[in-house]
């Protein structure tokens, strides 16, 4: 009986690894991702694997350029290239091979559509508030658009290529944008990059082919498919049996490195992500919001916790070497990232001396400092969905420990942890933040009374020094390095570390190149040595 | 009344669904105000309710707020599998199951009694998720027999009905032999008791007086009036099956109702997590009703009354 279920799943092996006869095995990726995606329609796609996915279907005018600032703020992509009519007016001209993946030809009604509809708020709810400075689309000819904007700012380039994916006006404008996401293009899109549409197995996975005509170059990929896998054990597990050539985000728990051998091809590939890890402060009494917080209010406590805590080790103990000091909002990644101060050093004899010159002592001996009979006493909360997080949270809990600080560490189910973030009910919140290219979008999370700003940090001289720099048309760096010192300065957060996105992959591939804001946008550039299937 | 409990039960959990979806980039009031008219979460409960009550009578369960489609479409999707999942495990539990039980209760107090309800019970005892770790450790990635994960592999365009037939069969053997571990102890226990119940009925005495063979009594005799107590099992099982295996679904990325379900309870997702537990309500309400119906025809006492 045994013997016989054996030859059983021998053949079911056989007979399901085996390629379909008759057709050569293709050149595929497969990579395993956490996410589901259901649509990678720009204005529709929520996720950021969605958004990943649809920036290999759906160009732009241009492709981001390691900088938000000037008119090198992109490179060509839909445009092949633009020219500054005035400080508000800039003129693209559409790459005439630029096609659609039904072979109609790319024209400026396109831009002019796409742009009208992610403007608008009711159909593009995230993107439409990001392009508020764009005062006008307009077609000139089939081949040329002309963007102008309310005012002269140094993003103007940036703003017009980065946030707006262009549409198939000749298959979407017949569609009430309502019924977008229930249409037929929605199911099958149609986008003009250099991979297209090839099928969704719902909740499985999710294909795409290339497009062998591609106006820039014929990717050598044939094959993009990304496994909707949402435990990571699962993801590793696939990725040693073969199902999946990439696992995406292997780390943490950095124990995962220590299993790649088991399938001797794989390599590691990190690159420096867009996401900055950081102890929030609440700067307001977590009862009522309009009295200052009783211990976090004072900056000096803020520092004292900051410096008090061994960041280097506990990104090591959490990241390996895939992490590297943060001192300000800004990632080390993101163009400005540079323009940061140096991350301040460890020292807990100078964050105990902080503490007792602004009163906080431990005077009834039990281990805990305290100020009129108020203990140092804090809320650490953090989302328990997130293994690293929960892991920084016991590390930083018994480096307060150390220092006489009381941190209770409140895990808590995603939905519950922002329903007590945004009304400010926390003293110190484990946050997580992936930033835009541009440093401007830092404004939402650190600028006075800003919708993301759940620290209620505020000044006013760091936010006008953002807004100098959001308007600046030459330099902006002084500006930005001025805003970034201000800002660290203040410790509204204690600044942890920047972790590495890390890839498992195939060795192989040749001309590997990573986008940092959009790590597969450039994969259709990869060269097959000798790798592939 | 059950609908009504569970729709204000679920709005009362902490949380808001707008805050999870406006988690990637920050919303303005404006939108928040904008979503939550789209999504009726500006309305009181109480007119909230009665719309949803409105599309549900028609089958409509509006809007997932995580993923913007419709409820009904995504349960669709996933219920295949589920189905797939949860009925090869009932088919375990109750051909598998039964049979065990009925030897069990054959051998009662010997070795074989023993050695069964040892291992019957270690299964009910071990924990889902570690033994289909231990299972894909053991048959995916170490002897590389089975696949680790999903409920198909991608790239098989044009390959013929049985090739994709074995791959998913393929995939189904890890999960189901996963759960039907953990839950075959209870068929298994259920049969036994009711077939000991049985053995010691004067009609089977009598049957063996006539010189009925001794499968003739067993299956012919003893079984058929051990089983409608058992088939109640039936009615516990279905719902569970049909959103119970979160964490078997979890470990072998099986994309069934159980993880929609808690992904949209972690979302808050009222819609959708209400279309769930609407399919989940009617799982026991028809497991109940088949369980009753098959009692009937197998005991004609029950039908009597």
């Amino acid at each position: 009986m045994l013997r016989r279920c054996g030859r059983l799943l021998l053949l079911m092996t056989a007979c399901s690894a085996a390629p379909v006869a008759g057709q050569a095995a293709p050149r595929r990726l497969v990579i395993a991702i956490g996410q589901t995606v259901t649509n990678v329609v720009p204005t529709l796609s929520r996720s950021a694997a969605a958004r990943e996915i649809s920036d290999l279907v759906f160009l732009r005018l241009g492709r981001y350029g390691g900088t938000s600032f000037g008119d090198r703020a992109a490179v060509p992509e839909l445009a092949k290239g633009w020219t500054r009519r005035d400080s508000v007016t800039l003129a693209f001209d559409l790459d005439p091979r630029a096609r659609w993946h039904d072979g109609t030809p790319v024209t400026s009604r396109d831009v002019v559509f796409s742009f009208n509809r992610a403007r608008d708020p009711k159909q593009a709810v995230s993107v439409a508030s990001l392009l508020v400075d764009i005062a006008a689309v307009e077609a000139e000819g089939d081949n040329r658009v002309v963007i102008r904007f309310d005012r002269p700012y140094g993003e103007q380039l940036y703003d017009a290529t980065y946030h707006v994916q262009i549409l198939p006006a000749h298959l979407v404008a017949s569609i009430p944008p309502d019924s977008l996401v229930s249409s037929a293009f929605s199911r099958a899109p149609v986008g003009s990059g250099p991979y297209r549409w090839d099928k969704l197995e719902p909740t499985e996975y999710l294909q795409l082919r290339s497009v062998p005509g591609f106006f820039l170059g014929a990717p050598a990929i044939e094959q993009m498919v990304w496994r909707f896998t949402t435990s990571q054990e699962s993801r590793l597990n696939l990725l040693l049996t073969g199902g999946a050539d990439v696992q995406e985000d292997i780390i943490p728990p950095t124990a995962n490195l220590s299993r790649l051998p088991e399938r001797p091809s794989l390599r590691v590939a990190h690159l420096p992500s867009m996401g900055v890890n950081y102890l929030l402060f609440n700067q307001r009494a977590p009862a009522d919001t309009s009295r200052p917080h009783p211990i976090l209010a004072d900056m000096d406590v803020r520092r004292a916790l900051t410096i008090g805590l061994d960041r280097a080790t506990m990104a090591k103990a959490v990241f390996g070497r895939y992490a590297s000091p943060a001192s300000s909002p800004a990632p080390p990644a993101a163009w400005f990232g540079a323009l940061a101060p140096q991350p301040v050093a460890f020292d807990p004899t100078q964050a105990a001396r902080l503490l007792a010159s602004r009163g906080w002592r431990d005077s009834d001996g039990d281990g805990v400092l305290d100020r009129n009979g108020i203990p140092l006493a804090l809320t650490l909360l953090v989302p328990s969905s997130s293994v690293s997080r929960m892991q920084v949270a016991l590390v930083v809990q018994e480096q307060w420990r150390q220092l006489g600080v009381k941190a209770e560490v409140v895990p808590l189910e995603i939905a519950q942890y922002l329903a007590r973030r945004k009304p400010g009910d926390f003293d110190v919140a484990i946050e997580s933040f992936t930033a835009d290219p541009s440093p401007w979008s830092l404004l939402d999370r650190w600028g006075c009374g800003a919708e993301a700003n759940y620290g209620r940090y505020c000044s006013r001289t760091a936010d006008s020094l953002l807004r100098a720099a959001h308007l600046a048309r030459r330099d902006p760096a002084p500006a930005i390095r001025a805003w970034l010192r201000t800002v660290a300065e203040d410790f509204p957060a204690a600044f942890l570390f920047a972790p590495d996105k890390v890839y498992a992959m195939p060795s192989g591939y040749g001309n590997v190149t990573w986008q940092v804001e959009s790590p597969w946008q450039m994969v259709w550039t990869w060269t097959l040595a000798g790798a592939g299937r | 009344m059950a609908l009504a409990l569970l729709f204000f039960l679920i709005r009362s959990l902490p949380g808001d669904p707008l805050a999870v979806l406006s988690e990637d980039r920050p919303l303005t009031s404006e939108q928040v105000r904008d979503l939550q008219r789209r999504y009726q979460l500006d309305q009181p409960l109480g007119a909230q309710f009665t719309a949803f009550m409105g599309g549900a009578v028609r089958g409509d369960f509006g809007t997932s707020i995580q993923y913007g489609r419709p409820v009904r479409q995504l349960v669709l999707e996933r219920l295949p599998r589920t189905l797939l999942l949860g009925a090869t495990v009932l088919l375990i539990n109750f051909t598998l199951g039964l049979w065990l039980g009925v030897q069990q209760a054959l051998h009662r107090g010997r070795p074989l009694d023993r050695i069964l309800t040892t291992l019957s019970l270690t299964g009910y005892a071990t924990p889902s998720f570690w033994l289909g770790l231990m299972l894909v450790l053991v048959f995916a990635v170490r002897l590389h027999w089975l696949p680790a994960a999903g409920s198909q592999d991608p790239g098989l365009d044009g390959a013929g009905v049985l090739t994709v037939v074995l791959d998913r069969l393929r995939h189904l053997i890890l999960p189901a032999l996963t759960l039907a571990a953990v839950s075959i102890a209870s068929s298994m226990r259920y049969q036994r008791a009711a077939m000991l119940e049985a053995l010691r009925q004067p009609y089977v005495a009598a049957a063996r007086a006539r010189g009925l063979t001794e499968g003739q009594v067993t299956w012919g005799h003893a079984w058929r009036s051990a089983l409608p107590s058992v088939l109640t099992l039936f009615g516990l099982w279905l719902p569970i099956l049909v959103v119970g295996a979160v964490f078997v679904e979890q470990v072998f990325a099986w994309q069934g109702l159980g993880s929609l379900t808690a992904g949209a309870a972690a979302a808050r997702d009222y819609p959708l997590l209400m279309g769930t537990a609407v399919l989940a309500t009617a799982a026991v309400v028809t497991g109940s009703l088949v369980s009753d119906v098959l009692h009937a025809l197998l005991d004609p006492r029950a039908r009597a009354e």
